[in-house]
């Protein structure tokens, strides 16, 4: 879990990275395209190796270049994690893990959500979400931050494809090796043979 | 100069040493010139910038025992051996100990405060240190490490040194390395393991030596650190 160092790095950092999302300061009852902004947001972090952070009440003041710009206290209170949780994993599968924290910084208010890594599988989106007559969210896309754009958005290039199942995969083998270890199957550290260490330092000769 | 005189030049000031073989001492793995050749061209790592190692074929030496290569230019101070039992030795001096403060830090007011050397965080460390461990990915894949690696890695004279980031970047100036002695870390690990866990390794050496310099990075900084060295990686930077 972050702590409040984590935290004020997230908010002087002042540019987006593929981890690191801004969002303008916002209720979250507004309306449904925050819902939506966050949803996605969130769903693309849980796709990520290591997870992503989403921080509201920032200004965007030119392209590409944020400030703090702080939340209202209603503002705040509006972002519980029970009903992100339930209106994200309406839409979300497997259900995304995330934690929302209120954080003050120089006198101004924020809301940040952590959102983790998936656990196994990727995180999908179940559920069609239409929105003044457009897809705002789409039924079976995978939504991810691709390391071209800091952008949370489908799945669309193979690239980010292979990055995302090399992820999947990569766990369900660490899950087959954590399984050897315990059973004591394979070795955890090779140990190095004193004479053969000798040997090498030797032939360095002293240098 | 002769290899010697480097070599003290060198360890006047901050520099790392790096040495990878196999745990296996066998004394023919490399038998000519050709294959130390063959091998080291498909493992420089070459990601951005000055590459790692500094190997230029026709500029090496070869006395029958092992291969040895050198440079002296501008910032650059480096020496390196490739023995025939695949073991390589090399001596890297850092760049950020030879440039003046006032050409490194040019543009900047105030400049920062009168340090032995300075390090960048990224430029200095942790991608050179990518560098290394995937150039021992490269050896492994060329067959001489097997069945399994030794890595040794220091770090040495960088008392006095400083930490510094790029200048748009959320850091300070209070990052010194106050200790005299080398930072070291020694591995030994299945080959096999070694192409999957590389980076990772050179990030968690990254992160000793930051510790070492009193920077403890908080998690939002690993975070930030990982993908720099992913851009890297990907030569996005």
């Amino acid at each position: 879990m972050a702590n409040a160092a984590d935290l004020e790095f997230y908010i002087q950092q002042r540019k987006e990275e593929r981890y690191l999302e801004y969002k303008c300061s916002m209720m979250w009852t507004d309306d449904e395209t925050t819902k939506v902004k966050i949803a996605k947001a969130m769903m693309a972090m849980s796709n990520l190796r290591n997870g992503g952070v989403i921080v509201i009440g920032m200004k965007e003041i030119q392209r590409g270049v944020w400030e703090p710009d702080g939340m209202s206290a209603q503002q705040v209170t509006s972002f519980s994690h029970d009903d992100i949780a339930q209106w994200v994993n309406d839409y979300a599968v497997p259900a995304v893990q995330f934690i929302v924290e209120p954080f003050v910084s120089d006198k101004n208010q924020f809301v940040i959500i952590q959102v983790r890594e998936f656990d196994s599988v990727p995180t999908v989106c179940r559920k069609q979400k239409t929105l003044g007559g457009g897809d705002a969210l789409k039924l079976g896309a995978i939504y991810y931050r691709s390391n071209r754009k800091n952008e949370s958005a489908p799945i669309s290039s193979e690239e980010d494809m292979r990055e995302l199942i090399g992820l999947a995969v990569g766990k369900g083998v660490a899950r087959e090796v954590r399984w050897l270890h315990e059973l004591g199957l394979v070795a955890t550290e090779a140990e190095p043979k004193q004479g053969d260490m000798l040997k090498f330092e030797e032939e360095r000769e002293g240098l | 100069m002769s290899h010697e005189e480097l070599l003290e030049q060198i360890r006047s000031r901050g520099y790392w040493r790096v040495e990878i073989h196999s745990t296996d001492y066998q004394g023919k793995r490399l038998p000519s010139r050709a294959e130390m050749q063959n091998l080291l061209s498909g493992a420089t790592v070459s990601l951005c910038g000055w590459p790692y190692p500094y190997f230029q074929a026709e500029e090496t030496t070869y006395n029958g025992k092992w291969l040895e290569g050198q440079v002296n230019r501008s910032y650059y101070r480096e020496y390196w051996r490739l023995y025939e039992s695949g073991q390589w030795l090399h001596y890297l001096g850092l760049s950020g100990a030879w440039i003046p403060r006032e050409k490194l830090f040019e543009g900047l007011t105030p400049l920062p405060p009168q340090r032995a050397g300075y390090l960048h965080v990224r430029n200095n460390i942790l991608y050179t240190l990518t560098e290394i461990f995937r150039f021992a990915v490269g050896l492994a894949q060329g067959g001489i490490l097997d069945p399994d690696a030794f890595l040794s890695i220091q770090l040495h004279n960088t008392h006095d040194y400083m930490l510094f980031e790029s200048f748009n970047r959320f850091f300070g100036y209070s990052y010194v390395n106050q200790s005299d002695r080398p930072i070291e870390q020694q591995q030994s690990l299945p080959v096999g393991e070694l192409s999957a866990v590389a980076d990772q390794m050179a990030l968690e050496m990254a992160i000793k030596i930051y510790s070492v310099f009193g920077w403890v990075p908080v998690e939002a900084a690993v975070r930030t650190l990982v993908e720099d060295q992913k851009k890297f990686i990907e030569r996005r930077l």
